[in-house]
């Protein structure tokens, strides 16, 4: 009983367990992917309504909720939206801008910006993009530059020089048994892909 | 008539009047302290103190403009900002090369429909680079490398207009830069990946590009004083210290004073703006900035290749990085043949405004009025009339 625990990260080395290419090539692609990111951390603010912006025309909410449905199919799509883990935030943020309009905006113009206010996520208009883009030569997939021709270079995850060996578990590489010793103590699967 | 030009970057919005004398420079994305518990819309960062944790939300995503209404919310204050009346003006706006269709039509409803500007000129933003660059230096063909905060784009010009043989995207820019480092510094030293505020200072205070990247990586090596590449940066703790500074090379000795927080750069100095060079370096599988002109030029027909060779031109934010040109230049020769005399103009100083001035130069000319598309125009033809007009491909 007392003994459930057990550390992952030990019976994994215990093991032995050798990741395979395809697991690599998957970690790796992860890693790459976390480039893109804006932000590493949850958006605190968003999820807590004590933004004074929110609180400062309740009538003009109200307004907005009645108005029209368009707003709720909005709310759906952002909610579908898998890239961005802030929903919440989205629909917050839609309730801001349009408290910060101009008064003068009339009603009747909140109704016509339909294109304006359906959001497309990125993969939608990369998909859409690529159907429309097919009839033309040049487009914006045709001008991506081409794989490099030159070798890779390597360089040792632990301190950044030159490195000649790799971790026989995970596959990242090392340049001396120092540094080995430090990625076995840190990250050598840490996570499991 | 006023003439309005935004360049309308993923990182920084440079916008101001073609009568201005320089650009005003405002942060295109909303960030949020939960610290103060505050938003920040652009330009409001100026009041901000904390700067730890700050939480950014881009409308760009992937260098293209997806989310519309924050992007709304910034202009409204850019706009603002610089008395902007709407139906006396024309607007010049950038757009990144072959922008998505959706992109550019919900711009053109925003323009017209929802400011009322008096017309609207769409264009790339390595294209002003170029037309400043050509009316200055009075040449016809010039070769922009134009490196931002989300790609890198190669254009060929003659005259004002693309050669579209020779185009080319690289998917890397500053941003992916800047959270390399972060992701470095995190596992050496000190969990940062939430201050990308913080160490994007640091990266634009301490990383340079290395001409010599072996004996740059040997110099690293050594200990002690002979180590002339490492330096340390103390970081801002808010409570004294609002904005966070990097040490000499003497005071760099690794090793803090009392109630410092200092992380010590060596070889991330140079090797993070080498991924420009060498996006392979982090597994990316494309071609670096130097490797990538030579595919462009080599695309482009053989007799205006040397021609293009001596007229190259580093504009952006990247371009800030010290020693860029000179690396471009070496590993651009050494893949060039010895007949081509090979030519690259850098502005550091003014590399991020670069594209602002051109549009600048382009408002003032005479030609100007022919290339935009007026509201009248748009109501009665929509999008068609400006995909007609702006459209690369035509």
């Amino acid at each position: 009983m007392t003994d459930n625990r057990e550390s992952a990260r030990l019976k994994n080395l215990e093991r032995g367990q050798i990741l395979d290419e395809a697991t690599r090539l998957r970690r790796q692609r992860k890693a790459l992917e976390a480039l893109e990111r804006d932000n590493f951390q949850d958006d605190l603010i968003a999820l807590n309504v004590s933004d004074h912006r929110l609180q400062i025309n309740k009538k003009f909410q109200q307004r907005f909720t009645i108005e029209d449905e368009s707003e709720s199919t909005i709310k759906e799509n952002a909610s579908n939206s898998s890239l961005t883990n802030n929903v919440k935030s989205e629909n917050i943020e839609l309730v801001n801008s349009f408290l910060s309009e101009p008064p003068s905006t009339k009603r009747k113009k909140l109704k016509t910006e339909s294109k304006l206010r359906y959001r497309k996520n990125f993969a939608t208009l990369l998909e859409e993009e690529l159907l429309t883009s097919q009839e033309n030569k040049f487009n914006y997939f045709s001008i991506c530059v081409s794989d490099t021709k030159f070798p890779k270079r390597k360089f040792c995850a632990v301190c950044g020089f030159n490195s000649n060996y790799t971790c026989v578990q995970c596959g990242t590489r090392y340049c001396s048994t120092k540094c080995l010793q430090t990625h076995r103590d840190t990250r050598c699967l840490k996570w499991t892909a | 008539m006023n003439k309005f030009i935004l360049d309308n970057g993923a990182y920084l919005a440079k916008s101001g009047f073609s009568t201005d004398e320089y650009p005003k420079m405002t942060p295109n994305y909303i960030t949020k302290s939960k610290n103060a518990r505050e938003t920040y819309i652009g330009n409001e960062l100026e009041d901000c103190k904390d700067f730890s944790g700050l939480f950014y939300q881009l409308p760009f995503q992937k260098g293209i403009l997806v989310n519309w209404e924050i992007e709304r919310q910034i202009w409204n204050q850019i706009f603002k900002r610089s008395n902007v009346d709407c139906p006396q003006t024309q607007l010049i706006v950038t757009e990144p090369i072959f922008n998505f269709t959706y992109t550019q039509e919900c711009l053109e409803e925003l323009v017209f429909e929802e400011y009322g500007f008096d017309s609207l000129l769409r264009i790339n933003a390595p294209n002003l680079a170029a037309f400043k660059y050509l009316k200055t230096n009075a040449k016809d063909f010039c070769l922009v490398v134009d490196s931002g905060y989300s790609f890198t784009h190669i254009a060929p010009f003659y005259k004002g207009n693309i050669i579209l043989e020779g185009i080319r995207r690289i998917n890397l820019g500053g941003k992916h830069l800047t959270n390399y480092l972060k992701e470095t510094i995190s596992y050496r030293q000190l969990m940062v990946m939430d201050e990308t505020y913080v160490i994007n200072q640091v990266k634009e205070e301490l990383c340079y590009i290395s001409t010599d990247f072996e004996s740059d990586m040997k110099i690293a090596k050594f200990k002690g004083k002979e180590n002339t590449i490492a330096r340390d940066y103390v970081l801002p703790d808010y409570a004294g210290l609002c904005k966070g500074y990097a040490k000499s090379q003497e005071e760099s000795t690794g090793i803090p004073l009392d109630s410092e927080q200092i992380i010590r750069l060596n070889n991330e100095r140079f090797t993070v703006p080498e991924l420009l060079l060498h996006p392979s370096d982090i597994g990316i599988k494309e071609m670096g900035i130097a490797e990538a002109i030579v595919d462009s030029v080599e695309s482009c027909p053989s007799n205006i290749r040397n021609e293009l060779y001596e007229n190259v031109l580093l504009v952006g934010g990247n371009a800030k990085f010290k020693g860029l040109k000179e690396r471009v230049f070496k590993d651009v020769r050494c893949l060039v043949s010895n007949k081509y005399k090979l030519n690259i103009t850098c502005d550091e100083e003014n590399s991020l405004s670069y594209a602002w001035y051109g549009g600048k130069m382009l408002a003032e000319d005479k030609e100007f009025d022919d290339l935009v598309v007026t509201k009248k125009v748009y109501d009665e033809f929509g999008h068609s009339a400006c995909k007609k007009k702006f459209d690369l491909n035509n």
